[in-house]
């Protein structure tokens, strides 16, 4: 395949994936609940109804809330396109985990901004919530990565994640718990089930929703695609983690692993879906409880890796 | 003429501009014109870092005068490749007080003496370019007690206010013992090596550990790691806001300097002062953002995080004697480039900041976060410029802070790699996730001061009418912003450039990493603008005002915006056992659940380290004093007595030494 069709593929992908993503959960869920539920695709009529609409804003918005919507929506893409959330794909640059982390810091920094710009006390709260998750998200997370990162002497995703390195391959432990941290980690970044209810607006236990209920219109809509993004690459990379893990049983030609990073990115998606309709939200107090799960996952990860001397 | 001489007549009449601009504020006393002082400070920072940037990277070294401090060596101002970097940082925030400080100081009209202010204003930065241009001990500790002494006399500018009073006198105390430090360290030191040149103090073996411990302790003071950051906090948020800029953004790198200089410079490195090092940097991180974003004061929590930087660069400073002491060239390499690289970023967003937080002070009256809000509507500028800040120091891409925080990553995930022992590497990878949990918490606090600052809605009347500042200031704020954004762009090639600085430090430098800006930087450039002509261009339709979503109770008052206490409460809760906090509630009335007549709360923060270590210091040393008084009769008697007695001792002491 040359290089240009992979890029169309891996655009309309970054354009067409992520609210099939929402789909795919809503349906699931409908289909556990027992109800038809809407199609996979209307996420996407939602997005582009949400963009012909006239916009709502508060006459207290000192103009952060719409420039923050631009740029998380740009860094969402920003990260989609030079993260390997696709095995096989091309990136824009080579982004390697502390770019990544940060490029997910700098997201987190607007979202928190525009949330606090109306004086809404639901954004307010819910702004105070997003930055205590992520003081225990951020170090779970990197943990996870630093600890692949040791094992492959590179702090270059796209080189962890490349299905080559014959050193990674032969640790389907580490694979997995690393997928296990990163995946818990996603759950609580991506304000879903135990930490979060996507579902629901006013509840004062909210954090996603609450900070974006001030968004309308074409801002509302580039905020849910940036989260959407946001879901395609965290569940993409956690999926590869245990695609990665079958590696040391299972040797595949490598192009199949491009659609096996695709799959593996679908199912970790539907368990979502599973997780929120077979578990109640946490209370807000246990949740620091539930994200050191996901920290517990990254400091085995990283005693794992301290073993494989090189 | 040749530019090097022409550089070097800009560092001569730099000089003379500084020394002239201290007599001509001293001489003109109620006169000051602060137009044409900051001038002659303008211009004496522009020629030294002129003077600076022609003569890299080879250095100059200047006699003016021919003057021989305390006898023993003469007064040269000699700057070599590290002495310019500093140098340089100095002048770039010594540009940004000067076009500051005359609009800013119009708001304490009648509740200070200008003469005053600008007398100690060009010594305190006549001092500290002195400091940078020594190389030797005496006139280190000459310039350095200048540089104490004028900030001292500077936090202190407004004198009726109670609390800067008290900032000054804890300021002082704090400087005192790190002077004391200082002092025993240097003349252990030269007694060791018989002279006073720095050259030879670094030339000594392991004999020099205790005397180079006693002079770290010492820069840890002025440096303001954990646990002697106590000061800090004090003395920045009560000194005007030029002054809190230059002593974050400059002062406490003078220490920075001395351990790089004394330290890190010296022959033979010591596996425990880098231990030390890394640790006390660690926990100052910590420790500083923490405090830093429970803060409900714009300056303090700045002050604090002020503590965390400077715990990187002391963390970075031990990071590098560990790699020399291990001898892995590569991991000190990447040390250092962060170290300085750290420096230089700090030395310029945080002046940003200090400059920004004083124009929120000038325009709207308060610090406190509970009387502030919405005012990027009335100073759209400054809130940029802050927003810019904030964005440095929490380290996101593409800005400068995010290079030196990804050099420190490189450094500590190199040294989980190659070093060999597995103590070491379990360290290096806890490190990286210590300081994920430190980079989320400084994003914590700075969302946190930029939102409840200029986001929101105001929360006084004073905030309702707040106004830019006048353009003067705005430039300042722009200047360091510039340099910022310079800096995040030309990263890659300012880390190639310190390698005339680490010569005294290693045999080699090669940093072997490749820091990721520019392609960053140029993907934003291009995704930003796409961005927003969707929003803009695709979304050309009306946009609807309306108030915020308040559950239909209708318009709701300024108080109902979250307050500093509320935003940092989930987070100080997490770490209950330091950050300690009470909440004291009033209710009064007879039907106090539903209609309250009054309502009191008070929201009261205990200080660990205040509290546990230096209170029942603080006592013993106030009851050693109780008991010392009884010495001092008053009897002149007595005291010739004290005198003779001491003369004896004096006198034995010399008689065994000689033998």
């Amino acid at each position: 395949m040359n290089i240009a069709l992979k890029w169309m593929v891996l655009i309309s992908c970054v354009v067409f994936i992520p609210p099939l993503l929402i789909g795919l959960i809503r349906k699931t869920k409908a289909r556990l609940q027992g109800r038809i539920g809407a199609s996979i695709c209307q996420p996407i009529f939602d997005l582009a109804k949400l963009f012909a609409k006239d916009e709502l804003l508060s006459e207290i918005s000192n103009g952060m809330l719409r420039s923050a919507s631009v740029v998380s929506a740009s860094v969402a893409v920003l990260i989609a396109l030079s993260s390997p959330w696709l095995p096989g794909m091309p990136v824009l640059f080579h982004s390697d985990i502390f770019i990544f982390v940060y490029l997910f810091a700098l997201l987190r920094f607007f979202t928190v901004l525009s949330a606090l710009d109306t004086a809404s006390a639901f954004g307010a709260f819910a702004a105070s919530r997003e930055v205590t998750i992520a003081v225990l998200v951020e170090p779970a997370v990197m943990l996870c990565f630093i600890a692949l990162a040791v094992v492959a002497g590179t702090t270059d995703l796209s080189a962890i994640f490349a299905f080559t390195a014959d050193n990674l391959s032969i640790y389907p432990g580490l694979w997995a718990m690393a997928g296990c941290g990163l995946y818990l980690a996603s759950l609580v970044e991506l304000s879903r089930m135990p930490a979060d209810d996507p579902t629901t607006h006013l509840e004062l236990t909210m954090v996603h929703e609450a900070m974006i209920i001030e968004n309308s219109g074409p801002n509302l809509a580039l905020v849910e695609y940036a989260s959407a993004l946001k879901m395609l690459i965290l569940m993409g990379l956690s999926g590869q983690c245990f695609l990665h893990a079958t590696t040391a049983v299972l040797k595949l030609h490598h192009t199949i692993y491009s659609l096996g990073g695709l799959l593996a990115l679908f199912v970790m998606v539907g368990f979502i879906a599973v997780i929120e309709s077979t578990s109640v939200k946490l209370r807000w107090t246990k949740l620091p409880e539930f994200i050191a799960y996901a920290v517990t996952f990254g400091l085995l990860c990283a005693m794992y890796s301290l073993g494989t001397l090189r | 003429m040749e530019p090097h001489t022409v550089c070097i007549l800009f560092v001569q009449a730099s000089l003379l501009l500084l020394v002239s601009g201290a007599l001509i504020s001293i001489g003109s006393g109620k006169r000051t014109n602060a137009t044409v002082l900051s001038t002659f400070l303008f211009a004496a920072c522009f020629l030294l870092l002129c003077g600076c940037i022609g003569c890299w990277p080879d250095g100059f070294a200047v006699v003016l005068l021919p003057v021989y401090l305390g006898g023993l060596v003469p007064l040269v101002h000699v700057g070599d490749a590290l002495s310019m970097f500093f140098l340089a940082i100095l002048t770039l925030v010594g540009m940004a007080v000067a076009l500051f400080s005359p609009a800013y100081l119009s708001h304490l009209q009648g509740r200070f003496n200008p003469a005053m202010y600008w007398f100690a204003l060009f010594v305190f930065i006549g001092s500290m370019a002195q400091v940078f241009m020594a190389h030797d001990a005496i006139t280190f500790i000459v310039f350095w007690e200048a540089m104490s002494l004028s900030s001292v006399a500077l936090v202190i500018t407004d004198y009726a206010s109670r609390k800067a009073k008290n900032a000054a006198l804890i300021y002082l105390g704090a400087t005192r013992v790190a002077t004391t430090l200082l002092l025993a360290g240097f003349i252990w030191l030269h007694a060791l090596s018989k002279s006073w040149m720095f050259a030879d103090f670094n030339a000594l073996g392991s004999e020099a550990l205790i005397p180079l411990a006693l002079v770290f302790a010492g820069l840890c003071i002025k440096a303001g790691t954990w646990p002697f950051h106590l000061w800090l906090p004090y003395a920045h948020t009560e000194a005007p806001a030029p002054i809190s800029a230059l002593m974050s953004g400059v002062m406490v790198k003078v220490a920075v300097y001395g351990m790089i200089r004394l330290v890190l410079m010296a022959h033979t490195p010591s596996l425990i002062l880098a231990y030390s090092a890394m640790a006390l940097g660690i926990i100052s991180a910590f420790w500083g953002i923490m405090f830093a974003q429970v803060e409900d004061d714009l300056k303090r929590l700045l002050a604090y995080s002020t503590v965390e930087n400077i715990g990187l660069i002391v963390f970075t400073i031990g990071f590098a004697l560990l790699g020399k002491a291990s001898g892995i060239t590569s991991i000190t390499s990447i040390a250092i480039a962060a170290c300085l690289l750290h420096v230089l970023n700090h030395g310029t967003y945080k002046p940003l900041l200090f400059l920004g937080a004083g124009a929120v002070d000038w325009a709207a009256h308060s610090r406190d976060f509970s009387r502030l809000g919405g005012l990027q509507r009335f100073m759209p500028w400054t809130a940029l410029m802050f927003c810019f800040g904030s964005m440095a120091i929490c380290a996101l891409p593409p800005l400068n802070g995010f290079a030196s925080k990804w050099l420190i990553y490189q450094g500590l995930f190199q040294f989980s790699i190659f070093s060999t022992s597995i103590f070491n590497r379990a360290l290096g990878i806890t490190i990286i996730g210590l300081l994920a949990m430190i980079g989320a918490m400084s994003l914590a606090a700075f969302t946190k001061a930029f939102g409840l600052c200029f986001l929101g809605r105001p929360r006084s009347l004073q905030a309702e009418q707040a106004k830019e500042m006048p353009e003067s200031a705005r430039a300042a704020q722009g200047l360091l912003m510039v340099a910022c954004i310079l800096i995040s762009l030309g990263a890659a090639t300012i880390v190639q450039g310190f390698a005339p600085i680490t010569a005294g430090i290693l045999p080699s430098y090669n940093v072997p990493v490749k820091l990721p800006e520019p392609q960053l930087v140029i993907a934003l450039l291009v995704l930003l603008p796409a961005f927003y002509l969707v929003l803009i261009d695709l979304g050309r339709r009306r946009v609807k005002r309306f108030s915020t979503w308040e559950c239909g109770y209708g318009e709701l008052p300024p108080r109902a915006n979250i307050g500093a206490a509320s935003f940092s409460r989930s987070l100080a809760n997490m770490f209950g056992m330091l950050i300690q906090h009470r909440v004291f509630n009033k209710i009064y009335g007879h039907d106090r659940r539903h209609f309250p007549d009054n309502v009191n709360v008070k929201y009261y923060k205990i200080f660990v380290v205040e509290k546990y270590i230096y209170g029942p210091m603080l006592h013993a040393l106030d009851a050693v004093g109780r008991g010392l008084i009884r010495l001092q009769t008053g009897s002149i008697h007595i005291h010739l007595l004290y005198v003779f007695a001491t003369l004896i001792l004096l006198v034995f002491i010399g008689i065994r030494t000689l033998r």
